[in-house]
């Protein structure tokens, strides 16, 4: 019997809809949200679309605003969202002090233009000299700042002035929900009270499109994998904190695994179902990663482990698919639509075969 | 009846030995692994040394994970380290139970060519020519691209090529991922998420874009007519980190689950703590407010008061801010005590692992404990009056170690510290 | 091959550089405004404004020669330090002196730069370009 248990207090998001009031109407109208990709030509990579989010305004979320010269794309949505999530939750007004941070990412962009700025015309990329030369006199020198992955629950926690546990999670497209599961770890463990956990990610990158082509998930598939970008983030709560302070309560976090290899999925479902004390649910989100073999690979899953397969749900189809953030998005969309007391099952899988679950029951709010 | 977390193997590919005794045994002689860097050409460079390690072939036992031949070098960090571990810790006769694997690897897994032959071919007056950028990522890529562009593929190879069924995860937390990584795996098995885990890390920084990141941020030291005297924490002189590459691994394990197979228990992971500064993007907090709640935290999940700690390996990168502010954050937590911890820096010998640090230096810790004899902080000649505190200069000192506590802090201000103690003879 | 302008220009320039690089809106930047305390620089911060100068003055700007952020000068002793800041005391009497009731050690340089450092940094630069 757990001695402290998990809730959800406050979702915000950032999807190519706009928030997640934008977005959650936009799915019930089923609205596209794909659109040929702006920032740079991806027709030559076979899939010309994306899912970007092109009236997303970094600026009023940010607090420290010369902290966007060095905020990358996905860090900028996930303080918007972890604020909008904060802001949902009623603590968006003051310090978070011992809050903790975790945010799940996969890409990293290498500032493409940038780096041919610098590299520059003619000369081969082999000649280090001439390459070391040109890139340490042109380049942009907070460059390695803008790309490291944990800038992001970096500066979620300079903006929330959060001082607990602090951490970024990379497993490929599972890391968004993983952060949201070791949050609630860190909660039932007694680390914090409170934690800001979700997934931000940006697949709107040039060498996101050239791995995807490279791998034949892109120009093909029906529906067509679309990489986009975007952030869900969740404020996470011990429940009795989230009672004393009155605060709305959207779900209870009842289960989590991970795992990697064949048969992945399959297990994180039943050990995530198992860990919340019933196996059936009410709504499936879909990890909806379209490619066959990861669609086929889904479907396996599915039916193995229920006798009847749950109601589902994905809206990758609409929105295209936010990689780390997919699922977190997915979550946060669900859990506007379902009534009290449902169960949820949440799924993420990786390119490499990596698999999280998460299990859910909504309700309680007050 | 709370879990307890033992350590029951571990591995190490370092600039100093690519096995723990190696490792150990050069720590404990205060040798530095630190020289002019030969990978590729620097003289453009303003830093031009580092602690490498040269070509690195899969050491066995057994055939090397699928695809090694394209593997990049954190990749093959990780599973060389990985493999020493698992064979240390004989988990294959686990076979069929639930090993977790949880490793935190480096960011510069992509590779020059494919990276930079698309940026040149790509540039053009007034705009980009995607297609040519896209043309010539074709001929340059190499095979895998879309795994090898992810830091998560890591702890997935790792564990597809051992065949481990539990829960994985990649974490990057910088420069603190190392020690995060170990906190993070003890908490699985403290809950019972598994019973073994995989934990440690990997990364290297020394390819052309890499050095050159960190030499644009001023964060290197420029000695570079003496390499081996750059690394000097604590000391007045200090101008910088020297960059160094490796893995390590440490197998965690609930204690009874190793007591009942027969698994050495090199160490107990008593606790561990986070914490973010919450301050500036790279500054840390002047008071150091980050450090002192992640040790402070892993001291309070360990039962232990700052008194009871023996010996501290410090974050110690070499650079003015990190080790004043380290300094004086031990000051604030131990108080009284601070004068008499025996304190040193893994990095004064083998530079900055990055990514991978905080793995190195808990290996180097955990060998603190077992061998009763702590490595020195090199380099020390001209102590800074501003650190002040005891930092095992120039020898190494055997003394009694029961209680460390190993530091590891990022840029963005994510603070990490584990508390680690020598298993008593049952 | 340098390009700075005179001295009013050149103070424009300054100012909407640093007003830039640290997100400030142009009227907080003073002449005697400390970079870190008065305006929000950290390390960084310096590095980059010291990359802007360089980009837009053609200029290679030494890493010593600034007191860059947390690059303390290498070689200097407490004596070449204490007559510098003299010198700066008698040079800026509107610089916030008053924060330094200890006087001034090497690891607080960096709090001593303001637009005004900086541009007295380039004039010198100018001149010995000619």
């Amino acid at each position: 019997m757990k001695t402290r248990r998990v809730v959800v207090t406050g979702a915000g998001a950032v999807t190519p809809f706009g928030d997640l009031a934008q977005t959650a109407e936009a799915i019930r109208e089923k609205r596209s949200a794909l659109a040929p990709v702006s920032r740079f030509d991806a027709s030559p990579f076979g899939e010309e679309r994306g899912g970007e989010c092109r009236s997303f305004d970094p600026r009023p979320w940010f607090r420290q605003p010369k902290s966007l010269k060095v905020a990358d794309r996905r860090t900028r949505l996930a303080v918007a969202a972890a604020r909008m999530a904060a802001v949902a939750a009623r603590i968006d007004d003051r310090p978070l002090a011992s809050a903790g941070v975790v945010i799940g990412t996969s890409a990293s962009d290498l500032q493409t233009e940038e780096c041919a700025l610098a590299v520059g015309n003619g000369g081969d990329v082999r000649d280090i000299d001439g390459f070391g030369g040109r890139i340490l006199s042109k380049l942009n020198p907070l460059w390695l700042l803008v790309n490291l992955a944990n800038m992001a629950s970096a500066h979620v926690a300079i903006e929330l002035e959060a001082r607990g546990p602090n951490s970024t999670i990379t497993t490929d497209w599972i890391a968004g929900v993983q952060a949201m599961g070791e949050a609630a770890r860190w909660i039932e463990d007694g680390e914090a009270d409170l934690v800001i956990a979700g997934g931000a990610d940006c697949g709107v990158l040039p060498f996101v499109y050239a791995a995807l082509e490279d791998a034949g998930y892109l120009g093909g598939g029906e529906p067509p994998f679309v990489p986009a970008e975007g952030a869900a983030v969740f404020v996470v709560e011990e429940r009795e904190h989230a009672r004393a302070r009155r605060a709305p309560v959207l779900a209870e976090v009842t289960g989590y695994a991970s795992a990697a290899g064949a048969q992945a999925l399959r297990q994180t479902m039943d050990d995530a179902l198992q860990q919340s004390g019933k196996r059936d649910v009410d709504l499936l989100c879909r990890a909806a990663i379209f490619v066959p073999e990861h669609w086929r690979a889904e479907d396996d899953a599915i039916d193995s482990v229920f006798a009847r397969p749950p109601r589902e749900f994905e809206c990758n189809s609409m929105l295209g698919n936010g990689l780390a953030a997919a699922s977190p998005i997915a979550l946060a969309v669900a859990l506007g639509m379902c009534r009290d007391e449902e169960r949820l099952l949440l799924n993420a899988v990786g390119a490499t075969g990596e698999a999280a679950s998460i299990a859910l029951t909504t309700g309680g709010r007050e | 009846m709370t879990r307890r977390v033992v350590v029951s193997g571990m591995g190490v590919i370092a600039p100093n030995g690519r096995s723990v005794g190696d490792f150990a045994s050069a720590l404990e002689r205060g040798v530095s692994a630190v020289g002019p860097i030969r990978r590729f050409p620097t003289a453009a460079y303003p830093t031009r040394i580092a602690a490498e390690i040269d070509d690195f072939e899969w050491p066995g036992p057994g055939e090397p994970p699928r695809d090694w031949s394209v593997l990049d070098r954190i990749a093959r960090f990780a599973a060389g380290a990985a493999a020493q571990a698992v064979d240390d810790a004989h988990l294959a006769s686990l076979r069929g139970e639930k090993i977790g694997v949880l490793i935190a690897a480096g960011f510069g897994s992509y590779d020059h060519e494919e990276v930079f032959r698309s940026c040149a071919a790509g540039r053009r007056d007034g705009g980009f020519d995607w297609k040519k950028f896209r043309d010539e990522f074709r001929c340059a890529v190499k095979p895998r691209a879309l795994e090898r562009r992810t830091p998560g593929a890591v702890p997935a190879l790792v564990a597809r090529h051992f065949g481990f069924r539990g829960p994985v995860m990649a974490v990057m937390t910088a420069c603190a991922a190392g020690t995060q990584a170990l906190g993070d795996a003890a908490r699985w098995i403290r809950r019972g998420d598994a019973d073994v885990v995989v934990a440690g890390a990997a990364d290297s920084e020394l390819y052309p874009m890499g050095l050159a990141s960190f030499c644009l941020l001023r964060a290197l030291s420029k000695r570079n007519d003496e390499p081996q005297r750059a690394s000097r924490p604590f000391s007045a002189s200090r101008d910088g980190f020297v960059l160094g590459e490796g893995a390590a691994i440490l197998i965690l394990e609930e204690l009874e689950h190793a007591r009942a197979r027969g698994a050495t228990t090199y160490a107990e992971v008593l606790g561990f703590g986070s914490a973010c500064d919450s301050f500036r993007v790279t500054d840390p907090h002047p008071d150091g407010a980050g450090a002192m709640l992640a040790m402070k935290r892993a001291l309070d999940q360990a039962g232990l008061v700052p008194a009871g700690v023996d010996y501290i390996n410090a974050h110690g990168t070499s650079t003015p801010l990190n080790d004043r502010v380290e300094a004086r954050a031990i000051r604030s937590l131990f108080g009284e005590h601070a004068k008499r911890v025996a304190i040193s820096s893994t990095k004064s010998m083998i530079g900055h692992l990055t990514v991978a640090a905080g793995a190195a230096e808990a290996v180097a810790t955990v060998c603190a404990l077992q061998r009763q004899i702590v490595h020195p902080t090199l380099n020390l000649d001209d102590p800074d009056p501003e650190c002040d505190l005891d930092f095992v200069p120039h020898a190494a000192r055997p003394m009694r170690v029961e209680v460390a506590l190993s530091n590891s802090f990022a840029f963005g201000g994510q603070c990490a510290s584990v508390a680690l103690g020598r298993v008593a003879r049952a | 091959m340098t390009s700075i302008p005179e001295r009013d220009e050149l103070e424009r320039q300054v100012i909407d550089i640093v007003a830039d690089a640290l997100s400030q809106p142009r009227e907080n930047v003073q002449p005697y405004s400390s970079l870190m305390d008065d305006l929000g620089a950290e390390s960084i911060d310096f590095i980059d404004i010291v990359f802007r100068l360089e980009s837009a003055f053609d200029m290679i700007i030494p890493d010593e020669q600034l007191w860059a952020g947390s690059l303390d000068l290498p070689n200097a002793d407490a004596a070449a330090i204490q007559r510098g800041v003299v010198l700066l005391r008698e040079q800026a009497p509107l610089f916030r002196w008053d924060r330094f009731p200890n006087g001034v050690e090497k690891r607080d340089l960096p709090r001593l730069i303001t637009v005004t450092t900086i541009v007295d940094y380039l004039s010198k630069q100018k001149e010995a370009a000619h």
